[in-house]
This record gives structure tokens, C-alpha cells and sequence, in this order.
């Protein structure tokens, strides 16, 4: 029972991680229906900001708990600034054209990223600065948690609180809405929708980047390779909640985390990796649109 | 034009994307490399914006899906290559020939994915896997049954077939996307499993000790040898190709790509020529895999990741898609070329990448395509 | 249920979300007859093609081919192979291939067995042959349309009239017994009206069943024998061209909207 227990919290903590991601999946999708495979990158981007803030602060102040915030301000704007480039270099030139070039395209794209950090910062992993405040750990009934697990959830909760009511409450979230349901008509209104798509992936870009920096002080480590794995897994989330589902990538990251923890403790550990692919495809085969998705893709 | 319109164009369209590119560079890249990013990124704004004019340009183009002879420069084009293809190996030391080997390795495959990505337009991103099943196929059946290289060739293809129905029946039903993203997560499951199956596959280890094929009179185990049985290999899959696509299956195949309601309405069951098109694909795969293995007497997992997935595709793009000769001209350059660009090993990706984002901008349909 | 009728819709009613987009319809269409079915926009035209192509499955209700062969539930291509052939409104052809290619297309499914795939591999005598009888049959076929001079330019390069008679071309090789079609007379200018009214005449002369939906009354009257008009979703009204015209219901549902 105290293994089950700790490994939901272990669960809920990578899935609060997959939730974020995936809401960035599952908006773009939505809005432009592409599949960007360069998200996981952009999340692996959003780290390294974080560790370039951290890297400027220096090592003075490892006990103050503003500095994740700081390096989590960091990742977010360097995570904004590439997914609004990649939109506009890569993508906005041929949103017009084949689905298979677009899917070419961001599958370029991800490479490219991918590289470019690795001439930029080493092929080698880096390490973050390991601060007091996170490793604190609470222990309840012989389970723990630490603070750096207990901010990724309430970190993650908050902003998907927030996205939730800017979606359903405000003009611009309404114009996204519009947008994803029908591009023509919402530019017919008034709508601009090159401004809303590139919203879209800024908004997008930013949350992939906090969890980056999440990550890196979770793992303590960082790599220009880590953005694919998660970025996949993350899109497996989307499309369990179903794909351009706000609340549903929320959910279906949640409970991607906690298939795969649940799943490396009592079926295997060698195959980790392979659960979220096979959800995957499982979910495509019985029910494409999602958990809780109502139309048929 | 007066002078303020035409510095507002400038800036818009060079300076101020240069200087973005520029400052996001620089906490990645440093100030050195950043210089370089935007000195890039100017230059191709210039050649984008020289090449959206062209564009507009609309050419007129004529179309047969019929065999009617090859004409003959195409002729010729197609006895040089062959002619080539037999003398060069001859006056190769041994790593030329291990890359040209190599080429014809990736041309195998190529021509295999080709007939998903450029003849259906369907995305395939693990087809790589199928590789994998071949030469392992290749590799258990030897290691532990005892079947040799002829007896395994086939099996090979076959269980490469076989996997791709698992794959394709659900998935060849949905659209186009998800069907890339589901064959990437099958590629990598196999890998996975590859990894992680001790017993049967040995793990990261691999399995060694492969046997080279051999026949009565011809020498194989040499890389010359070895080099003119793939070659065969080749000359046999383009025939095969190159009949179906002149055939009813060739268009039943085009009529799927251009518009698959369309292709229904005139009786055609797209259902089951795309999965027939998926499994000959995989055993192309396969057999590509069987010779592999017996090339490298030695497999592991680590020759099947995604990013060979993304190589092979990108062979079929830059060639163009659907168009054999393109394919096959993609695979020998993609082969190539990182070989004579060794000193750049570090950007070797990063080119890579561009050039995929850059064909897809300007040139979706490949160098040499036609989409017919 | 009529013996004579090539198409037999009984009671097919269709459901979206709460809307009835198709309230039992019935209808009857006889051999040898050009049907035309009008009626507003949203009154259900194109559904009714998509149930009977199997773009749709019906809620309710039957349509049986030929008297016998039961269509609801059935796959596209299966209901296309049994000489049922459909036109869209806003035309679906293969664009990046010439015209003829278009049409050969049409006849993948007829000639399917007309070579073996040993034929194919070694280019024999019988595959040489049969191929260049096909091209032949389809440039006939653009011929009898009057777009000959097209035929190897690619689809997308035509005129949009063009377009509508190479669909129909394609959709005459295929052999069809029920030729259907969606608005076909749509978009087009006064010269490629004549051109397609002329072409449905030749082609009724070959005692193929067609039925077309239409907005044009002018046009409807110069084709049709038998008119049915659907509205909401049923069947308001049907009969001869010259009835339907003096209907008060059939005015009322089409000028009491605009």
C-alpha cells in the first residue's frame, strides 16, 4: 500500500509535467490541426532558460525560494520566444500546404532545435544547482514528498486554472475558440488569426517551457535530447484527453503519469518507456477521439 | 517607391528578423555563433524572397501514368548508372566500398518507404522498425534454428509483412496524422523490445556472429561480392516497382493520393490497397534487413532508432517523392555527401534539418519530382 | 415495392445531433427515367445522395438496388461496384493527373481482372494490349464529351465546365446503371449549360438511370421526367415537371423563403 501511495504521488507529479506539455500539443493542434513535433524541444529549450538564470544567479543563494521562480520566468520566456520563431519561419510559410509537409516541417524543425542546442551547450549533460528549499521532504506514514514535488503539482494546477478561465472568460480566449472551430468564419468576424495562432503557440511554448525548468530541478540534470521522449509522451497525453481538448490534455497528462508510474512498479521498469506508446496506439485503435472526446477523428 | 516605404520594407523584412533571430540566439549559442545565426538567417531571407516571385510563376505540365518507353536521355541516364554502379566497386579500397554498400542499403529502404510516402502520401515514422524485424528475423533465426541466409531472405521479408499488419489494420483507417504518430510509437516499441527481450534478442548487446551468405560458385563473403548480390537485389526491386507503378495497382495508388473519396466512388476499396501497399513496404524493409545483418554479421538495436526513421524519409523527400530514380538519387546523396563532409560532423544535423524545412517550403514535391 | 424501379428509398430517415435531416423519404426511381430531386438549400438533397452512396448510414429506413441488393450499411466502394456512380457538388477529381488518366481511373474496378499480376510483371502481349484498349476507351469516352482536345492536360488545368463533364466521363466508364448526380449544372456559364444538358441527353440515350439534384428549374424541365421535391427534410411533392411547376406547396417552399 505505502509503495502504491508513493508511486501515485510519483505519478502525479510527471503527469502534472505531461499535462503541461501536452496543453501546448493540444492547442496547436487544434488551431492549425499539426502534430508540432518540435514542442518537446521547445520544453527542452525552456530548461536550458532555466539553467542560463540559474547560471547567472550563481550559487549564493541556494536557500531562497525565489529563484525557482526567477529561473522558471527565464525558461518561459526563452521557451515564448523559439515557439513564436518556429511558428513564423517554419510553419506560417506553408500553413496552406500539405498535411504531410507540414508534418515534415515540424519534424525539421524539432531536429534543428535539437542541434542547435547541442552545438550551443554541449552534447554533455548539464547539471542544475540543487537548492535546500526543494529537497526539503515531508514524511507522512512512512510516504514522502518533497517541496519540489508539491510545487510541480500546485505550479501545475494554478496554470491550468488560469488557462482554463482565460479560455472560457475572456475576448481573446473566445477568439481562440473561434479560431479553432472555424478559421474562416472567426476572420470573417474580425478576427486575426495569424495574431491568435501565434498566441497560440506562445501561450503554448511558455507552459512547455515552465515545465522544463520544473524538470531540470527535479532531475537535476538537463540534455538536448530530453525534449523528444517527453514531448511524444506528452502527445500521447493530448490524445488520450483528446487531441484539441484543453481539460482532456490536462487529465490525460495526469493520467499518463500515473499509468507509467503505476506501470514501472508492478508490471516492469525495462519497459517504462514503451506504456505510453502503447496507450498510444491503443487509444488510437479503440477510441481515436479521446477519453472524453466526442467527435470522430 | 519613395525612400520611407522602401526602408520600412527593409526593415521588416531583413533587419528586424535578423535581430530577433540574433538575440534569441544569444543565450543558446553565445555571441560568436549568433552573429553566424543571423548572418544566416538574412541570407535566407534574400533567397526566400528571390524565390517567392518565382513561385507565382504557374508552369504547365503534362502527365502519363502509362508506360510508354523511356526516352533516351532516361535511357542512357539509367545504363550509365548501372554501368557505374558494377565498375566503380572494383577500384574502391575497403571504406569506400563499405560506404557505397551503404548507399545501396539505404536505397532499399528508401524505395520501400517510397511506396507509402510518395506513392500514397501516407507518413510512415518507424519504418525503420521494420529493418529491425528483418534483421533480427535474420539474426534469431540463424543463432538459434540454424537457418541459413536464402531460407532466412524470405522469412525475413515475410515477419517484416506481418508486423505491419499489426500496425496498419487499426491505424490505416484514420487520418493521415495519427497514422505518422502511431507508426512512430510502433517503431520505438520495437526498439524497446529489442532492448529489453533478453532471452531472445540479447538486449543492448545484440546479437553476433551472423553468417555471411554464401553460394556454390560466387564468392559473397568479400565486400566486392557482397556488393554486387545487393546490387541484384536492387536491380530486381526497381523492376518490381517500376511494373507496379505502370500497373493498375500504380494508379489505384495515385487515384488514393489525389482524392481517396473520389477514389472510392469509382469502386476502389482504398482500405485494402493502402494496407497492401503497407505490407509490401515492410517487406522491402525486411529483406533490406536480412542482407544488413549478414553484411554487419552483427545487429543490435542501436541501428533502428527514429532518427534512421526521419534519414530514410528524408531520402524519399529530397529525391522526390513518388518518383524512383529521385528516390534513388536522395539515398545516394544523403549517403554520400555527410561522407565528404566529415569535418563539419557537428553541423551534419543541423544542414540536415534546414534541408528538410527548406525542400518542404520550396520544393515539397523533391529535386526530381514529378507526383505522378 | 416496384419492379421496375432501379432504386427503391423506403421510409430513410437520418438524424444529426436532434435534426431529422431526412424524414422517411420515399422514393421510386424507375428504370429508364431522368429524376430530378429540388429543393432549398438544407432540404436534404446531398443527404440523401450520401445515404445511398454510403458516405451515410441511414437511421431508418431502406434502399434496395435493382430490386434485390439492399444498400443501407454498406462500404462506398462496394456500392460504387455495383454501377453506382455519384458526381459531387463541388466536383472531387484527381487534379495533379491528365484528364485521360482520370478516366482510366474510373475503370480500375471493371477491368480488374483483365490481366493477371504475372501479366503485369513481364509487360506480355495481354497487358500491352488490354492497357492500350483502355486508354483508347477513355479517350472515346472525353470524345463523346467533347473535351478530347483536354485529355492530356491535368485535370486541374481545365475550365471548371470541363471539370463537370471529365466527372461525368470518368463516371461512364465505370458502366453504371445509376448515374447521380449533385448540382452538376452549378457554376457554370450559359454555353457549358447547353454543352451539359446536351451531354445527360446522350447519356439517358444509353439507357442509363440518372438522377440529378438541381436548383435550376429552367435546367430541370429541359432533362427531367420526373421531379421530386424534398423540403425540411421530407418529401413535399412529386410528378411530372409541368404538375410540379403549377404546385402551390413546391412555390411556397421555394419563393415563401426568399
Amino acid at each position: 500500500m505505502r509503495i502504491f501511495i508513493q508511486q501515485i504521488i510519483n505519478g502525479l507529479t510527471t503527469g502534472s509535467v505531461y499535462a503541461l506539455i501536452a496543453l501546448g500539443y493540444t492547442m496547436v493542434y487544434g488551431i492549425i490541426e499539426l502534430i508540432n513535433f518540435a514542442h518537446g524541444e521547445i520544453y527542452m529549450i525552456g530548461a536550458y532558460g532555466g539553467l542560463i538564470v540559474l547560471t547567472l544567479i550563481g550559487t549564493s543563494h541556494t536557500s531562497n525560494i525565489g529563484i525557482v521562480f526567477l529561473a522558471m520566468g527565464g525558461g518561459m520566456l526563452l521557451s515564448m520566444a523559439y515557439g513564436f520563431t518556429v511558428e513564423k519561419f517554419a510553419y506560417k510559410p506553408i500553413r496552406n500546404s500539405s498535411r504531410l509537409s507540414l508534418l515534415i516541417t515540424a519534424l525539421g524543425a524539432s531536429i534543428f532545435l535539437q542541434n542547435f542546442v547541442m552545438i550551443g551547450q554541449g552534447a554533455s549533460d548539464k547539471n542544475y544547482i540543487s537548492l535546500n528549499v526543494l529537497n526539503a521532504t515531508f514524511t507522512l506514514y512512512g510516504i514522502a514528498i518533497t517541496l519540489n514535488q508539491i510545487l510541480i503539482f500546485a505550479v501545475a494546477l494554478v496554470i491550468m486554472l488560469s488557462l482554463d478561465l482565460f479560455v472560457n472568460k475572456t475576448m481573446t480566449g473566445w477568439a481562440m475558440k473561434a479560431t479553432s472551430q472555424d478559421p474562416i468564419t472567426a476572420q470573417l468576424v474580425g478576427i486575426n488569426v495569424d495574431t491568435i495562432v501565434s498566441l497560440t503557440f506562445i501561450i503554448g511554448s511558455g507552459l512547455a517551457g515552465i515545465a522544463g525548468v520544473l524538470v531540470g530541478f527535479y532531475y537535476g540534470i538537463v540534455n538536448f535530447s530530453i525534449g523528444y521522449l517527453v514531448g511524444i509522451k506528452a502527445f500521447t497525453a493530448a490524445v488520450l484527453g483528446g487531441i484539441g481538448d484543453l481539460r482532456g490534455a490536462m487529465v490525460g497528462g495526469l493520467l499518463l503519469g500515473l499509468l507509467e508510474s503505476l506501470g514501472a512498479a508492478y508490471l516492469s521498469s525495462d519497459y517504462k518507456d514503451a506504456f505510453a506508446f502503447i496507450i498510444l496506439i491503443a487509444i488510437l485503435l479503440i477510441k481515436p477521439s479521446g477519453l472524453f472526446g466526442k467527435r470522430q477523428a | 517607391m519613395n525612400l520611407r516605404t522602401s526602408i520600412r520594407t527593409i526593415l521588416k523584412a531583413y533587419v528586424l528578423p535578423l535581430a530577433w533571430i540574433f538575440a534569441i540566439s544569444i543565450p543558446i549559442m553565445g555571441l560568436v555563433r549568433s552573429i553566424f545565426a543571423g548572418v544566416f538567417v538574412f541570407a535566407g531571407l534574400l533567397v526566400f524572397n528571390i524565390f517567392i516571385r518565382r513561385k507565382a510563376r504557374v508552369q504547365k505540365s503534362r502527365s502519363r501514368l502509362t508506360y510508354t518507353g523511356l526516352s533516351f536521355a532516361g535511357r542512357f541516364a539509367w545504363v550509365f548508372a548501372l554501368a557505374a554502379a558494377i565498375i566503380a566497386p572494383l577500384f574502391l579500397n575497403g571504406y569506400s566500398l563499405d560506404v557505397f554498400t551503404s548507399v545501396l542499403f539505404y536505397t532499399m529502404l528508401a524505395l520501400g518507404l517510397n511506396l507509402l510516402v510518395g506513392d500514397l502520401g501516407l507518413l510512415n515514422l518507424g519504418y525503420i522498425a521494420f529493418y529491425g524485424i528483418g534483421a533480427y528475423t535474420y539474426a534469431i533465426l540463424s543463432a538459434k534454428f540454424g537457418i541459413g541466409f536464402w531460407g532466412s531472405l524470405m522469412l525475413g521479408g515475410i515477419a517484416a509483412s506481418v508486423f505491419s499488419l499489426i500496425i496498419a489494420v487499426p491505424t490505416l483507417r484514420l487520418k493521415g496524422d495519427y497514422l505518422a504518430i502511431a507508426t512512430l510509437g510502433f517503431g520505438e516499441i520495437v526498439r524497446i523490445v529489442l532492448n529489453n527481450w533478453d532471452s531472445l534478442t540479447n538486449g543492448p548487446n545484440g546479437i553476433m556472429n551472423i553468417p555471411r551468405p554464401s553460394l556454390p560458385w560466387i564468392q559473397l563473403s568479400t565486400g566486392i561480392g557482397f556488393f554486387y548480390l545487393v546490387l541484384c537485389f536492387i536491380i530486381l526491386q526497381v523492376y518490381l516497382l517500376y511494373r507496379i507503378k505502370r500497373s493498375r495497382f500504380g494508379r489505384y495508388a495515385v487515384a488514393i493520393r489525389e482524392n481517396e473519396r473520389a477514389a472510392e466512388m469509382v469502386g476502389i476499396n482504398t482500405y485494402k490497397i493502402k494496407t497492401l501497399y503497407f505490407m509490401l513496404s515492410a517487406f522491402f524493409g525486411g529483406v533490406a534487413g536480412v542482407l544488413f545483418a549478414s553484411k554487419q554479421m552483427f545487429v543490435s538495436p542501436d541501428s533502428f532508432t527514429f532518427i534512421e526513421s526521419v534519414y530514410v524519409l528524408a531520402m524519399v523527400i529530397l529525391g522526390g517523392m513518388g518518383n524512383i530514380a529521385g528516390v534513388m538519387a536522395g539515398a545516394f546523396t544523403l549517403v554520400v555527401l555527410p561522407e565528404l563532409l566529415r569535418e563539419f560532423v557537428l553541423y551534419r544535423m543541423l544542414i540536415f534539418s534546414l534541408l528538410l524545412i527548406t525542400m518542404m517550403l520550396f520544393k515539397p514535391e523533391g529535386l526530381l519530382g514529378k507526383r505522378t | 415495392m416496384d419492379n421496375n424501379a432501379i432504386l427503391s428509398i423506403d421510409n430513410v430517415s437520418i438524424m444529426f445531433g436532434g435534426l431529422k435531416a431526412l424524414d422517411s423519404v420515399t422514393i421510386d426511381i424507375k428504370k429508364g427515367e431522368v429524376l430530378c430531386i429540388i429543393g432549398p438549400n438544407g432540404a436534404g438533397k446531398t443527404t440523401l445522395f450520401n445515404c445511398i452512396t454510403g458516405f451515410l448510414r441511414p437511421s431508418s429506413g431502406s434502399i434496395v438496388f435493382d430490386g434485390s441488393i439492399s444498400l443501407a450499411g454498406m462500404k462506398p466502394h462496394k456500392i460504387a461496384s455495383y454501377g453506382i456512380y455519384r458526381s459531387f457538388q463541388n466536383l472531387a477529381l484527381f487534379t495533379n493527373i491528365s484528364a485521360v488518366d482520370n478516366v482510366m481511373i474510373g475503370a480500375l474496378k471493371r477491368t480488374q481482372f483483365s490481366y493477371s499480376i504475372a501479366d503485369m510483371f513481364f509487360h506480355t502481349k495481354k497487358f500491352l494490349t488490354r492497357e492500350s484498349a483502355l486508354r483508347q476507351e477513355a479517350e472515346n469516352l472525353l470524345e463523346f464529351m467533347g473535351i478530347a482536345g483536354k485529355k492530356d492536360h491535368k485535370a486541374g488545368e481545365l475550365s471548371y465546365g470541363e471539370r463537370k463533364l471529365l466527372e461525368l466521363a470518368r463516371g461512364l466508364i465505370t458502366k453504371p446503371q445509376l448515374l447521380l448526380l449533385d448540382e452538376p449544372a452549378a457554376g457554370l456559364n450559359p454555353t457549358e449549360k447547353t454543352e451539359l444538358v446536351r451531354a445527360i441527353k446522350k447519356i439517358r440515350e444509353q439507357k442509363i438511370n440518372v438522377v440529378i439534384i438541381e436548383h435550376d428549374m429552367r435546367f430541370v424541365s429541359d432533362i427531367a421526367n420526373w421531379i421530386v421535391v424534398l423540403d425540411y427534410g421530407k418529401k413535399l411533392a412529386e410528378g411530372l415537371p409541368d404538375d410540379v411547376k403549377k404546385n402551390t406547396a413546391v412555390i411556397e417552399a421555394y419563393l415563401g423563403t426568399h
